[in-house]
């Protein structure tokens, strides 16, 4: 089976009263959601899957024997953040020196928030995000991640005291980071930090089909799959044909005879 | 025998359910957009307001559903206001998710390989516009067979202010959307025939194979050979197209090159 699946991480907890993590599904937000303070030092990363920050998950990320992943799509949001792709104990993007770097910003690849519902002018001076394009596209060169490796993805806030120039609304806006506080109203969601992951993943047969194809230099992807599946199709249909040829002609090979 | 593009446009209008004295369903409550008791069926049904449809989505024998794409209301944080003159709540964010039920498999789950919410308004939103990110696109698209029942389900994951001091303004405050094909009669037929030689279920390429069987008239459609040369033709095709990299993309394939 293929299936196109995302991740979703937030960094926003139901309200003040909640630790800075929740587990598994996202939680159900109070009125007042809070942001939790950034507890990494600025520049330390946090895992989104178990990182002890936002929602996360009870375990690692895990490929079983049954699977594979076709990763090929990454977002970040506030655009001074950033993230990373780490499998088992390798980070897939460094420096051109080959040193690790902190991987995409928002900048190059924004998660940006919708704005939801805002649609009333009750409130003074709404800001909304600045409407910026992703520069950085991974659709290219997926990543693959094979049956049996974990992998999961860090996220940076590169800077905790930052400022953000709105597309609508006048002038910035600015958060702090390090400590907790409420998303203000005017704002919406212009300061959730956010990653979103998208990947494909391949189960079952499908999955020995996305293996065999990477270990003859093809690229995986759901095309490819496909007609790849569809190859196995007409070479057992022209077996089947052959031997039912063959087994025409032994047949008519017998001598007839009565009984 | 049709091929028809269908959508299902759901909305939350709370005003209106608490006229009709019907119970908002409750944050974390995953629920069906087709046949629960919660919020209207916009597009379909606009006479029927307050009404969804009240029999499941099961594909009937000589029907096959391709379903294309979804979004629903975007937004995380509540950034609920209500109007100070009348205490109305006018604005609230449903920090929604959209998952799709076929049987009883979820089609979405976490990378820990267990269910999870679904695709968030965010990420697939409705109305989506010029300034929010393309997100997710639904590639490969979803097939739902003869006699299977599928179901896009929504959950509601932001508490509503207290309804007694300030109920809701008339209006959408959740919104969902579907689009997805119905191939019915013989076109249903054609979309099981190809799915058992692994070509992809689109209109192209039922129209394809209905070419196909119409050049073959007079001959067995039931032998290994016919099915091995449509299958030869098909492969040749898509080799022929490959090489003619500047031929216009067929509308329902790669929506995600398209996007880009």
């Amino acid at each position: 089976m293929l299936r196109r699946q995302a991740y979703e991480w937030r960094g926003i907890v139901p309200d003040g009263a909640s630790p800075p993590v929740t587990l598994n599904l996202h939680p159900i937000l109070t009125l007042n959601p809070v942001i939790p303070a950034y507890n990494a030092a600025a520049l330390a990363p946090v895992d989104i899957f178990v990182g002890g920050y936002g929602s996360n998950l009870d375990i690692p990320a895990n490929v079983t024997a049954s699977q594979f992943i076709v990763l090929d799509e990454i977002s970040v949001w506030p655009p001074e953040a950033s993230a990373q792709i780490w499998i088992e104990e390798t980070l897939y993007y460094v420096n051109p020196d080959g040193t690790a770097t902190r991987g995409v910003t928002g900048n190059t690849t924004p998660f940006t928030p919708t704005g939801g519902n805002l649609r009333q002018t009750i409130i003074a001076n709404p800001k909304a995000p600045l409407g910026i394009m992703p520069s950085y596209r991974l659709t290219d060169t997926p990543i693959y991640i094979k049956q049996g490796q974990t992998w999961g993805c860090y996220f940076y806030i590169t800077q905790l005291q930052q400022t953000q120039i709105c597309g609508k609304g006048t002038g910035t806006s600015t958060w702090d980071y390090s400590v907790s506080a409420s998303p203000r109203p005017e704002e919406g969601d212009l300061w959730v930090p956010r990653v979103y992951l998208e990947f494909v993943l391949f189960d079952g047969a499908d999955s020995i089909i996305a293996y065999k194809l990477m270990q003859q230099d093809i690229p995986v992807t759901v095309e490819n799959v496909t007609a790849y599946k569809q190859m196995v199709i007409r070479h057992k249909l022209m077996a089947d044909i052959h031997e039912k040829k063959e087994n025409e002609k032994k047949l008519s090979d017998i001598p007839e005879r009565f009984i | 025998m049709t091929i028809t593009k269908q959508n299902y446009l759901w909305c939350l209008n709370p005003a209106r359910m608490a006229a009709q004295g019907r119970r908002l369903p409750s944050p974390g409550e995953q629920f069906s957009i087709f046949t629960d008791p919660f919020g209207e069926a916009v597009l379909n049904y606009a006479d029927r307001q307050g009404d969804v449809l009240t029999e499941s989505s099961l594909v009937r024998e000589d029907h096959f559903i391709v379903i294309d794409n979804f979004g629903s209301t975007g937004g995380v944080s509540a950034q609920w206001i209500q109007d100070p003159a009348t205490n109305l709540t006018i604005n609230w964010v449903p920090n929604g998710f959209v998952q799709i039920a076929i049987d009883n498999v979820w089609y979405y789950q976490n990378p820990e390989d267990i269910k999870s919410w679904g695709i968030s308004g965010d990420a697939a939103p409705f109305p989506s516009n010029l300034e929010t990110n393309f997100g997710y696109l639904l590639e490969p698209n979803i097939y739902v067979r003869p006699f299977e029942t599928w179901d896009v389900r929504y959950v509601i994951t932001n508490q509503y202010p207290n309804l007694a001091l300030y109920p809701y303004a008339p209006g959408c405050f959740a919104q969902v959307y579907v689009q997805y094909w119905e191939f019915t009669g013989s076109d249903a037929l054609i979309c099981e025939q190809l799915m058992k030689v692994g070509i992809e279920v689109n209109v192209d390429n039922v129209e394809w194979f209905r070419r196909q069987l119409l050049l073959s008239r007079g001959l067995d459609t039931t032998d290994w050979e016919w099915y091995l040369a449509v299958s030869q033709k098909y492969w040749e095709g898509e080799r022929a197209k490959a090489k003619r990299p500047d031929e216009p993309k067929l509308a329902h394939k790669d929506k995600r090159t398209r996007s880009g």
